[in-house]
């Protein structure tokens, strides 16, 4: 235990603990803040964002015909309001733009009509006239839920069932929010680079330091001797799960503020997501298994990363070795192994069977190389 | 009793020791050749860093490969060059590697206490290693060798970087250790053993030459010894001539001292051999060898 301590020492010096915020901090800025900041992104996404919140609110996690009657009522009530609203400004009424039918048929070709039609829209930033298109889409996907169905255009027999099955389940009514899911994978995609990095960062140096200042001639001829090389591994885990763990607190304590609570407990089968599942699962538990996803990752890199701190020669070789690395974890392998998991497109157990591929290699490579490590000559 | 048995070491197709035999019981024993010979590749088979290609090494009877951390616990060892955290103090460097060599928290802090108080580095037990000078850090090094109190104390060029008081002070320090335990010393530098080794231990070809005391190894070349002085205008011709061991000038003249096998000329004076004379000997041919990619 205490060597064990002393070896995470070792891997957390106040050099690397700088170096990581640094990195956090820039890739936060320049990848993260942005889609908490805008979240939801523009509009008419704000405004569905909210019309599904309000749906949550007063239908629960589904809507039938009656709360379905309801919404539209709500809609019409907009309409009028926007009515109102047009029939209030002078403007409005001198252009004959006194109904909200009228108005959404304004011809913007024409210069003085388009005036107005932007006045509404991005000076005035009336609420009620983003809110009726974002209903209006809302409304149109409940009514024609044949769509859900054919936005996934070219599906196999096992896909199309699986569809099927899910609006006999209920997906045509249940509640969900497209911007929601969206927003999240996009931020834990760039979350798992920054806590993939930080990993290499951290792990890098666990054996290429005491290999290169010779101290291991000091660590192999003592009682622990070459077993060290598996405490160091073990040390390169716990500090990756100490680095997993506070990554992943830091970006679910930022969250948080999405506001996206309500949406935890339900499916993501819903009409108003463009994102189908194998499995029946709902957004936290997504949510938990990308988490899990990327701790099994972090663990695969770690093994990955070790062997090459023990193999390479030098820092460059080391970093250099990690950028291919880097280039497929950070494109490829977080398109498929963070986001969209368990995603139709894709085969059904793909995310089992890379995981375990990748583990199982990972670990073959560092078993060989713990293996030579044993019987080597320390030159 | 530590025994090297018909040990051969080859690095691919080049033979760094071969069937080497050699029996080590308490005492102060020095590894004496020039670098490149195979000292540092013997040391490493001792401290289990390198696998011997053929033949064993044997601690009590039981192959060290096989004892694995039963002899490694029993082992003190100084490398030629070994590596220090410089942002480390040597308090909490000793007490990383006493941890390394399984030594519990409360015996190892009054350990490196008593430790960095022997090599005089008690006074810095808390700073920083990144100023230290070489010798400290040596010092350093002399200290986690015996932080286990080893059975087995094993030092590669241990006064490399120490100032004349500190040598002095270690080899005193080595002694008193050597009465219960095993000290194997390996250098080039003759006058780090020669007062105070047992036994020394040459080794050339890759093989031992001579395991024998500093009298009895020094007998080989006795009466081949011979002081002279020459004048400054003769001094390259005898040079070319005969073995000089040192020179030195003096009175106008240089004072030579020199090996041959030819019958003695009036003007020499026959001197008794040293160990640096039996060195000088032995490797006069000897050119840096393919070893030196390995060792040394």
């Amino acid at each position: 235990m205490r060597l064990l301590f002393e070896e995470l020492k070792k891997l957390f010096t106040v050099k690397t603990i700088i170096l990581l915020l640094l990195v956090s901090i820039i890739i936060y800025q320049m990848f993260i803040v942005f889609d908490f900041k805008h979240f939801p992104n523009g509009r008419p996404v704000l405004d569905e964002f909210l019309a599904t919140q309000k749906m949550l609110e007063d239908y629960g996690e589904s809507m039938d015909e009656d709360e379905f009657e309801d919404f539209k009522s709500i809609y019409d009530q907009r309409i009028n309001e926007a009515t109102q609203y047009l029939q209030s400004q002078d403007d409005m009424v001198a252009a004959g733009l006194d109904s909200y039918t009228k108005f959404k048929s304004i011809d913007l070709e024409n210069e003085k009509l388009a005036a107005l039609h932007n006045k509404v829209y991005h000076e005035d930033y009336v609420d009620v006239f983003w809110e009726i298109p974002a209903r209006e889409d809302m409304i149109e996907r409940y009514e024609h839920p044949e769509r859900y169905i054919q936005q996934y255009g070219q599906i196999n027999e096992k896909q199309k069932a699986r569809i099927e099955e899910l609006m006999k389940n209920g997906a045509a009514t249940a509640i969900f929010s497209y911007q929601v899911f969206e927003n999240y994978n996009t931020l834990i995609k760039n979350v798992a680079i920054l806590i993939f990095l930080s990993i290499m960062l951290v792990i890098l140096p666990l054996y290429i330091g005491d290999r290169r200042n010779h101290a291991v001639f000091l660590q192999y001829t003592s009682k622990v001797g070459r077993t060290l090389f598996t405490k160091k591994l073990l040390a390169g885990l716990i500090a990756s799960f100490i680095v997993i763990t506070v990554q992943l607190v830091c970006f679910f304590f930022l969250y948080k503020g999405n506001d996206i609570s309500m949406f935890l407990p339900l499916t993501l089968h819903s009409i108003y997501n463009a994102f189908i599942s194998w499995y029946d699962i709902t957004f936290l538990q997504y949510i938990l298994l990308t988490v899990v996803s990327i701790y099994l990752i972090g663990l695969a890199l770690v093994l990955v990363t070790a062997c090459i701190s023990s193999i390479a020669p030098n820092y460059m070789t080391s970093v250099g070795l990690h950028v291919p690395l880097a280039f497929i974890l950070f494109g490829v392998g977080t398109t498929y192994l963070v986001q969209n998991l368990t995603t139709l497109y894709l085969f059904k157990y793909l995310l089992p069977v890379l995981l375990a591929a990748i583990l199982s290699l990972s670990f073959i490579l560092f078993w060989w190389k713990y293996k030579r490590e044993k019987w080597k000559d320390i030159t | 009793m530590l025994l090297v048995e018909e040990v051969t070491k080859n690095f691919g197709k080049f033979t760094a020791l071969k069937k080497i035999n050699i029996e080590f019981h308490n005492g102060v024993y020095g590894l004496l050749a020039p670098n490149g010979a195979g000292k540092t590749t013997l040391i490493k088979m001792l401290t289990t860093l390198l696998f011997p290609t053929s033949g064993t090494i044997r601690y009590e009877g039981h192959d060290i490969i096989k004892m694995d951390d039963k002899y490694r616990e029993l082992i003190g060892y100084l490398p030629q060059e070994f590596g220090y955290y410089k942002n480390y103090s040597p308090t909490a460097y000793l007490l990383y590697l006493a941890a390394l060599k399984g030594i519990d928290r409360k015996t190892a802090v009054a350990r490196v206490k008593e430790l960095l108080k022997i090599v005089a580095l008690d006074h810095v037990a808390t700073k920083k290693m990144k100023k230290f000078s070489g010798g400290m850090i040596q010092r350093v090094g002399i200290a986690q060798a015996m932080l286990n109190d080893p059975r087995i104390l094993i030092l590669d060029e241990p006064t490399a970087g120490l100032d004349p008081k500190e040598r002095v002070r270690f080899r005193n320090l080595l002694t008193n250790l050597a009465r219960d335990r095993i000290v194997i010393l390996s250098t080039h530098i003759v006058s780090d053993v020669e007062s105070i080794a047992n036994e020394i231990i040459m080794i050339k070809n890759q093989e031992v030459l001579y395991k024998d005391t500093v009298i009895n190894i020094c007998r080989k070349i006795d009466g081949l010894v011979y002081e002279t002085e020459v004048d400054y205008g003769d001094t390259e011709k005898f040079r070319s001539t005969y073995l000089t061991l040192s020179e030195k000038q003096e009175t106008g003249k240089m004072h030579m001292r020199f090996l041959t096998t030819e019958d003695a000329k009036p003007e020499w004076k026959t001197v008794h051999p040293n160990l640096e004379d039996v060195f000088l000997y032995i490797y006069q041919d000897e050119v840096p060898s393919a070893g030196d990619d390995f060792d040394d």
